[in-house]
């Protein structure tokens, strides 16, 4: 492997392997299918490892990095959930998404290099990111239940089992997400003296988090109002997606010591 | 029916929170406007710690003497952690969208407080709002305690929350950020705190020995002369300049012949500088062909710094190759300490990331000289105190226990959570 020069003969791999997967799957072979979809996956982890050891550095520096290793978490949360919960439908949205975000990554290159500027060079750097990432794949999940729901319920058929997987998602999503923004907070007490200096892009974090928080205790308050939940699980993924990225694009972006690289 | 009755009238639910929230937030705009619209400043040491005593004693107060009374449950209840929560995000969202730039915010955004938005007072109201919630539901959870993992778990996320929000709402005021400017060679035991320019005197002396600074290799690149912009696009790759590196773009070829780390420029051209602390610039011999082209462009390239100019080497078709400056590896300030109590000596390095503890204060690599990079002969350091942050850690530690916790055994309890009613969280 050297660097992303084999990044298009490896999108075109890992793609084709999810979309033989999702094949298998439709036509009722779901252990095949979760083979070949994990040989995509493990392809993936393989280039990102390559990119670790060739940039010598942890590729969590850039948008497009970071895109890379969301893709894959969201391939093993669809795979997860194939294989421990036995649902089929999040195969299909998850390495869609997970294909979407590996399309655009191939048709926006970015200009790569080695270095690392010195407040990155942190033990909690990779951990703070990859944690975030995980945490991003699950909530993604979940707010593609949350769509299905929707669509379930407008054509008024049973969403008891989606509701489920959409809660179990944002609990696990959101524990993750807290430890994303604790290990944020430790690093940033390391590298800039204070654990939290409501600077935008934590104030996005902040938002993103709080944002779940409200969602889980609506959801202990109004069990019923699954319409309202899947409402807002489709809607809180934008505020995800502004805190992941959007944040480069506002007024307040140039007072930022956080945001990615584009 | 609860839905006909005017909401003063109705049991307490969601519908009061909300507007207890959006009245508080407007309460908070009418204070800032008729408070000159400066916000809020934070209370220091004695006076934080007394008046988060009494804040906390109230709430134990409130939730032993009316354990019963509907309006301590609706406000240690989910509908007011829903309402603060919103509110909060509200306020949020807005100092995400707007620089919170104080002072210089004008016209309507200021007079609202939107321009400092985490010292105005409709923040501070909501904020206690929540920390009323917060423990009202803690202490509760405690007084009616029921032996299970679930209400463990509850107390450490949501306890751990409380006293890591509370200690840094509270301990805000006694955070301390001071500068420490330090010359080569000098002894200084001063600081500067940057918002009144006050100087103060540390317990401790610290002297700049030496400012080190390490680079990566620079990067070479294609230049439109005229418009003095880059001619590659996003995407197209750099090349990292290194002796013997070869790199194309487009119709060209780029091979570096010779390459100095550290370069000075004399009559007869350049030569490296291989002194082991040089602070000179990069510089490079480099040949670039055009394909199909018979000639070829040879010549020395430099970013420049220090008292060398840059060198770009001129091509065909209104181009030029150009060296990026280096982009910075590693800033190092190594320093002598002295402690004027018991006056023990050390030395020390300051890095970012590696923040140095002396004293009860954590140093902090901040700042140097931009303008002569690696041969800065000053070196700023940030001198951080912050009394509270055991606190904040504390809670920190238990919000984080508590998610390991449900972690570790919530997950084999989750396909079955949803008939206990939101149990897991």
């Amino acid at each position: 492997m050297s660097g992303w020069d084999n990044f298009a003969a490896v999108v075109g791999t890992v793609l084709a392997a999810w979309v033989v997967g999702g094949g298998l799957l439709f036509f009722k072979r779901p252990k095949l299918a979760f083979s070949m979809a994990l040989v995509g996956a493990a392809i993936l982890s393989v280039f990102i490892g390559g990119l670790w050891v060739y940039l010598e550095r942890p590729p969590l520096r850039t948008l497009g990095e970071t895109r890379l290793w969301y893709a894959f978490w969201l391939s093993c949360v669809g795979l997860g959930l194939l294989r421990k919960w036995h649902l089929q439908w999040p195969f299909y949205y998850t390495h869609g998404m997970a294909a979407f975000f590996l399309l655009i990554t191939l048709i926006h290159p970015e200009s790569h290099d080695k270095t690392l500027m010195p407040a990155l060079q942190s033990p909690w750097f990779a951990p703070h990111v990859v944690v975030y990432l995980i945490a991003y794949a699950f909530l993604t999940a979940a707010s593609l239940a949350g769509m299905r729901g929707l669509f379930k319920q407008f054509k008024n058929e049973d969403e008891t089992q989606i509701i489920g997987m959409a809660d179990d998602m944002v609990l696990l999503g959101f524990s993750f997400l807290t430890m994303g923004l604790l290990f944020g907070a430790f690093w940033a007490k390391e590298a800039w003296g204070h654990y939290w200096t409501w600077d935008p892009k934590e104030t996005w974090a902040f938002l993103t988090w709080a944002a779940y928080l409200y969602f889980i205790h609506f959801r202990v308050l109004k069990r019923d109002s699954t319409r309202m939940a899947f409402v807002f699980l489709s809607l809180a993924w934008i505020v995800l997606l502004l805190c992941w990225f959007g944040v480069n694009y506002m007024p307040s972006a140039n007072y930022s010591v956080h945001t990615y690289t584009k | 029916m609860n839905q006909t009755k005017p909401f003063w009238l109705a049991p307490l639910g969601c519908r009061q929170a909300f507007i207890t929230a959006a009245g508080l937030i407007g309460v908070g705009w009418l204070l800032e406007m008729f408070s000159g619209s400066s916000g809020i400043v934070a209370l220091v040491w004695p006076w934080n710690a007394c008046v988060m005593g009494l804040f906390s004693l109230w709430l134990l107060g409130l939730a032993f003497i009316w354990k019963d009374h509907a309006l301590i449950v609706w406000l240690a209840g989910v509908p007011m952690a829903l309402a603060s929560v919103l509110a909060l995000c509200l306020l949020s969202m807005v100092a995400g969208i707007f620089p919170q730039d104080g002072e210089a915010a004008a016209g309507w955004l200021r007079t609202f407080g939107f321009g400092h938005v985490f010292n105005s007072w409709a923040f501070v109201l909501i904020y206690l709002l929540l920390l009323t919630n917060l423990g009202l539901a803690v202490i509760r959870k405690i007084i009616f305690w029921k032996r299970d993992k679930n209400a463990f778990r509850f107390t450490l996320k949501h306890g751990g929350l409380w006293i890591c929000l509370a200690g840094a709402f509270f301990g805000s005021g006694d955070v301390l950020r001071w500068k420490m400017i330090l010359k080569e060679g000098d002894e200084s035991s001063r600081a500067v705190e940057p918002a009144s320019g006050q100087i103060y005197e540390m317990p401790f002396s610290l002297c700049l020995k030496n400012f080190k600074m390490e680079e990566y290799v620079p990067s070479g690149f294609f230049k439109e002369s005229a418009a003095g912009v880059s001619a590659m696009r996003r995407g197209e790759q750099m090349l990292e300049i290194r002796e013997g590196a070869k790199g194309h773009w487009r119709d060209w070829i780029v091979r570096v012949e010779y390459f100095y780390p550290h370069a000075e420029y004399l009559p007869m051209g350049f030569q490296n500088d291989a002194a082991p602390d040089s602070a000179r610039p990069p510089a490079a011999f480099v040949v670039v062909e055009k394909k199909g082209a018979l000639q070829s462009f040879s010549g020395w390239v430099s970013c420049g710094g220090g008292t060398l100019p840059p060198h770009t080497l001129p091509l065909s078709d209104g181009l030029e190759w150009v060296m990026a400056s280096p982009r910075p590896k590693r800033f190092l300030s190594e320093v002598q300490v002295v402690q004027t109590k018991g006056g023990q000596t050390f030395s020390a390095g300051i890095e970012v990331n590696k923040p140095l503890s002396v004293a009860g204060w954590k140093l902090y690599q901040l700042s140097y000289d931009e303008q002569q990079g690696a041969a800065s002969e000053y070196s700023v350091i940030e001198a951080v105190r912050d009394p509270w942050l055991p606190v904040v850690y504390g809670g920190l530690f238990m919000l984080l226990a508590g998610t390991f916790l449900f972690l570790s055994d919530g997950i084999r309890s989750m396909r079955t959570h949803d008939q206990q009613n939101g149990g897991t969280t």
